[in-house]
């Protein structure tokens, strides 16, 4: 996987899943691509990669927020949005993993890529539990 | 740097030029000089192709192998013992054999002014992921030739072969593909090296 920015979507990895989910928008894909990272016992960087874009579709059906034009276009609705936040703790702890211990974040660090933490710490906030 | 940076590739399906091959000097000999850059110059000539980067060149030999053919293709037999050791050595750490085949293809980007290689990459649409460097960043992007139809693990392996012959901070790239903190990096690089020499490249 090439990855040329600190983006969500700037890399290889992400690009084609993101490709191959928009051509089957199913929850499904995305709590794979999720759970994959939480019962990996060491996160490789393309899973790492595939779960925070799956992540980003998580925020967008959570709350509404696209990092991504193309995910803007999705159709949301109250279903969908329900579904969502069964699979939104996936996405917690997997975005808790990969900046905890992973190849990722290993080598965004040692670039000095301060840039990418940044990213991860906003869509970690954006899908924090909601107060009621 | 010796026979480990001596990438010799395997054949390609095609041996056109890429389209950058017109914009690179002309063909050297075996005892050409450094470049201007300082890049060491490889031997090519009408069936080969090659492009330099800082710290060295690719060179695809227009021909390469397909299959146990190393011997037969006119490799040395210490490079054929040294490509096959690597084979092996590599298959035992990983869960895909050496050479699964997959839908991967390995890419690269060149500086527009100074026309090195600026960034690797893998995808597996080549055609998408063309359109999308455009878009976002305004980067063409040529496929190495002979290097599709390989495993996600294959095309990480050569992508970082790749990355660390021209060094990370020398290309566009913002991380490595592989980490060398891994404990799988050295298998993984000698895996890489192994393709990159069955499909004909050397890396000098």
């Amino acid at each position: 996987m090439g990855t040329w920015g600190v983006g969500y979507f700037e890399n290889d990895a992400a690009t084609e899943w993101l490709d191959a989910f928009l051509a089957n928008p199913s929850p499904s894909n995305v709590q794979s691509a999720l759970q994959r990272v939480c019962d990996a016992t060491e996160i490789e960087i393309d899973d790492a990669q595939v779960a925070i874009a799956a992540a980003a579709i998580v925020l967008y059906f959570f709350t509404g927020e696209a990092v991504d034009k193309r995910i803007s276009a999705l159709p949301r609705n109250d279903v969908l949005q329900k579904q969502y936040t069964l699979i939104v703790g996936f996405a917690r702890r997997a975005l808790e993993s990969i900046a905890t211990d992973s190849e990722l974040a290993s080598e965004h660090d040692d670039a000095g890529n301060v840039g990418w933490r940044a990213g991860i710490d906003q869509l970690r906030k954006g899908i924090q539990p909601r107060k009621k | 740097m010796g026979l480990l940076l001596r990438l010799l590739l395997a054949l390609a399906a095609s041996l056109a030029l890429p389209a950058w091959a017109s914009s690179l000097p002309a063909p050297l000999s075996s005892a050409a000089p450094e470049t201007a850059s300082g890049v060491s110059a490889a031997s090519v000539d009408e069936e080969h192709t090659y492009f330099a980067g800082e710290s060295g060149a690719w060179v695809h030999n227009g021909k390469g192998t397909c299959g146990p053919t190393l011997a037969s293709a006119g490799y040395p037999p210490q490079i054929v013992d040294e490509i096959l050791a690597a084979e092996k050595s590599s298959s035992s750490f990983y869960s895909e054999p050496f050479g699964a085949g997959g839908p991967h293809q390995i890419y690269f980007a060149l500086d527009k002014g100074s026309k090195q290689v600026k960034y690797i990459g893998r995808t597996d649409g080549l055609g998408r992921r063309a359109a999308e460097h455009w878009a976002s960043k305004g980067r063409e992007i040529q496929q190495m030739s002979g290097l599709s139809g390989l495993s996600l693990s294959d095309a990480r392996a050569v992508e970082q072969v790749l990355i660390e012959f021209h060094g990370l901070k020398n290309l566009d790239n913002a991380i490595n593909s592989i980490s060398p903190r891994r404990n799988i990096y050295p298998y993984a690089i000698e895996r890489g090296k192994a393709i990159l020499y069955r499909a004909g490249y050397t890396l000098e």
